[in-house]
């Protein structure tokens, strides 16, 4: 697949408001890092023009950045960058699948699925993972939905 | 006036555009060139292209740019841009329940019509329709 690369070098004494918003916007996007100032993503059309002007960004401050098309050389690198950008997810969604188990209420389902929402973004490779937290939600809040009639049903 | 910005418009170009009709420039004319062209031989305002000046600034959107340059004072229109910001992940914390909505709506305009001159005037009455509401709303 293809893969976008950026390439920053921060101007030498950045404002910590550029350093916080460059690293809020990369960690955002899940990016990987290959090293210091090296990051790499899927390519899409959405994953372009946010690096774009991530760089951009840099660029007015006086700093460098540049972006690159890559591809992988070998198909152990690019199963590795995969394995990368889905076990990343992966992990979230294992982590909100967890606290679903947990029996949560109304207000702690819906932050779970606010968050299950912050990670699909970052999904780029659709694991399949995420079809089963939006069933685990889908039947919490069925459950919820029954548990309110039968509350109602009980008062009456 | 040529106001010349970036083919594949998303949402902050198609909210930019329409801002610039409404409020700067009603005969406002849009050409679009291909990311990495230079655009500084162009004859007209460049926006929403990496260091034009009336692009992102301090990490925040064009749209926010804008009504700063042309000092444009407007409560619905703040709000409009707070919605811009945070499909471009500057306002994290905070977005607008609008904004993810309207984000991939206007990411799908111009696959769909395929056109961008198009894709500005649908998304233009997508944001008269977002503006209308909202000052309803606020």
């Amino acid at each position: 697949m293809d893969w976008i690369m950026l390439i920053t070098r921060l101007p030498r004494a950045p404002t910590s408001a550029l350093k916080v918003a460059t690293w809020r916007k990369l960690k955002r996007l899940g990016v990987y890092t290959l090293q210091d100032s090296v990051y790499l993503l899927p390519r899409s059309a959405r994953t372009l023009e946010a690096l774009e002007w991530i760089g951009a960004e840099i660029r007015e401050e006086g700093g460098e950045a540049s972006l690159w098309d890559v591809t992988a050389r070998t198909e152990a690198s690019e199963r590795d960058m995969r394995d990368f950008f889905l076990e990343q997810v992966n992990a979230h969604y294992r982590t909100i699948l967890e606290e679903l188990g947990k029996e949560p209420d109304e207000q702690k389902l819906r932050q779970l699925w606010a968050q299950y929402h912050r990670v699909k973004s970052q999904d780029y490779l659709k694991s399949p993972l995420a079809i089963e937290v939006r069933a685990a939600c889908e039947r919490i809040a069925f459950e919820i939905r029954g548990k309110r009639a039968g509350g109602e049903g009980s008062a009456s | 006036m040529k106001w010349i910005t970036w083919t594949e418009v998303g949402i902050d170009r198609i909210a930019c555009a329409w801002l610039i009709r409404r409020m700067v420039d009603k005969d406002a004319e849009f050409l679009f060139i291909p990311r990495g062209t230079d655009w500084k031989r162009l004859d007209g305002i460049a926006f929403d292209i990496p260091g034009a000046n009336l692009s992102h600034r301090r990490g925040r959107c064009t749209f926010c740019t804008i009504l700063k340059e042309y000092s444009i004072n407007d409560r619905v229109m703040n709000e409009i841009c707070a919605i811009v910001d945070a499909a471009d992940s500057v306002n994290d914390l905070l977005p607008p329940p609008e904004a993810p909505g309207i984000d991939v709506i206007c990411r799908g305009l111009v696959k769909v019509l395929k056109d961008d001159s198009r894709a500005l005037e649908v998304g233009a009455i997508l944001f008269e329709a977002l503006y209308t509401q909202l000052a309803e709303e606020l």
